[in-house]
């Protein structure tokens, strides 16, 4: 329960910090993708499932607040939840350098996606200008903010654990309620 | 957690179809945000207006330390004042151009100055960089309603896209979806403003459909045509600042730089008249041309 309460608060709060935060520190009209550094991270420290859930929400939000129709950004994140979960479930979680190369990687999937679901369909072909001028410098940009947010999220997930962990040994073995 | 996991296959398609459905049926130009968005923005809307708050304060440079609040209040009257003075001047230079032209543009500029306009305060951006969207703190419950045309400093600034209860977003005419019907003031040349990711990241946008025997050039001023089946007639969107031929020979398109600031926006009057219906997406001349 603390866990969903917590996680919910950071997926609003980082959506408002997105929209009016960031903005203010944007380089060469892009910034960082904050969102998707959380999905990857959590994604790492949780596993395929409860990192395609939190993609899910964290996508979900963004849909219903800044985009047009719902959709497009909840499919991608779950599907990023899903795909950094899988293999990194067993991973070192102290290790702070994988999640690092890991956003870099998804960051441009996670662009190239987009960009051809909602922009190429417009008809805007000039593919090699985007990634000139938004993909990589989005991606070089989301990299850079990428480790504290892991140490940030890693640092959150580890006092959940432990408090769950009490919770456990106080009131027995009870319902697994996460 | 561990029950799900025996049931991976189950839950990633089914994750994956929810999806598919909610764009499938979310997808319509004119839906209505869902009550649960509407409740998630009324969650969010205090956090983003501290932060708005917060960000702008800090972005004075620390000026604003010991002001009180009636000097933010006025600051924010004063600016709002500003906007409405330079749209009268602006309509009173045009008119001053144009006064001996058709009767009918007369009458149109009676009526932009007639325009009922509301302000509004922008308390946030879509945080992405492929448009140019901006969040405003007024929606359906004071009246805005999508297709509402945006003015800023300096003429037309955008078109409200998305209304929830007590916020909005609107495009700016640079975002690559905006459009609008537009005309030369000088030589009346009509087309249509339609702009793209590229020219946007340069703050430009693009008019397209000029007849190739416009007389249209560079320094022309464009404003909202008086047949556009969105915005009021009359509306300064932008200068020219070069004319170029299409492919296919037969039209030309221009160059436009946009009148309204784009930058640091604060304050934006939305102006309280619907003139399209909510479904309408393209703007275009309801009179395609008369001689």
């Amino acid at each position: 329960m603390v866990r969903i309460i917590t996680m919910a608060a950071i997926i609003l709060i980082n959506f408002a910090l997105q929209s009016t935060f960031w903005p203010q520190f944007s380089i060469m009209g892009v910034m960082p993708d904050t969102a998707l550094v959380l999905i990857v991270s959590y994604a790492i420290l949780r596993g395929d499932i409860e990192g395609a859930l939190f993609g899910f929400f964290t996508g979900l939000v963004h849909d219903m607040l800044a985009a047009m129709f719902i959709g497009v950004f909840a499919l991608l994140g779950f599907l990023t939840g899903y795909v950094c979960g899988k293999p990194f479930r067993d991973f070192f979680k102290d290790n702070y350098f994988m999640p690092f190369f890991v956003v870099v990687a998804v960051s441009l999937v996670h662009q190239f996606g987009f960009y051809v679901m909602a922009i190429m369909l417009t008809g805007q072909l000039d593919f090699s200008h985007y990634v000139r001028s938004i993909m990589l410098p989005t991606t070089v940009y989301t990299a850079t903010v990428a480790i504290p947010i892991y140490a940030v999220m890693h640092f959150i997930n580890t006092r959940i654990t432990r408090h769950e962990a009490n919770f456990k040994s106080l009131f027995g073995g009870g319902a697994d309620d996460e | 957690m561990d029950k799900l996991g025996k049931y991976k296959r189950a839950f990633l398609l089914s994750g994956i179809g929810l999806c598919l459905l909610a764009i499938f049926f979310t997808l319509r130009p004119d839906a209505e945000p869902l009550l649960v968005a509407r409740g998630l923005a009324t969650a969010v809307q205090p956090i983003q207006r501290g932060i708005a708050a917060a960000t702008g304060w800090v972005g004075d440079g620390f000026s604003s330390i010991g002001d009180n609040r009636a000097l933010i209040d006025e600051n924010r009257q004063l600016q709002e004042e500003v906007i409405r003075l330079r749209l009268d001047n602006q309509r009173l230079q045009q008119a001053d151009v144009e006064n001996y032209r058709l009767n009918s543009l007369l009458a149109m500029h009676q009526q932009y100055a007639q325009l009922p306009l509301m302000a509004a305060r922008v308390i946030g951006v879509n945080p992405s960089a492929w448009y140019s969207r901006f969040i405003i703190d007024r929606g359906s419950s004071n009246d805005v309603a999508r297709n509402m045309a945006v003015i800023g400093n300096g003429g037309l600034l955008g078109v409200v896209r998305q209304v929830h209860p007590n916020r909005s977003q609107f495009l700016t005419v640079i975002d690559s979806d905006f459009s609008a019907a537009v005309m030369a003031v000088r030589t009346e040349d009509i087309g249509q403003i339609r702009g793209n990711i590229r020219l946007m990241q340069e703050g430009l946008t693009r008019m397209d459909h000029i007849a190739i025997e416009a007389q249209i050039m560079p320094g022309d001023e464009i404003v909202t045509s008086p047949h556009s089946s969105i915005f009021p007639p009359g509306l300064l969107v932008g200068t020219v600042e070069s004319v170029h031929p299409n492919p296919d020979g037969l039209t030309r398109h221009a160059i436009i730089i946009p009148a309204a600031c784009l930058f640091d926006i604060e304050m934006v009057l939305v102006v309280a008249h619907q003139f399209a219906e909510a479904s309408e997406t393209v703007d275009r001349h309801l009179i395609i041309y008369e001689e």
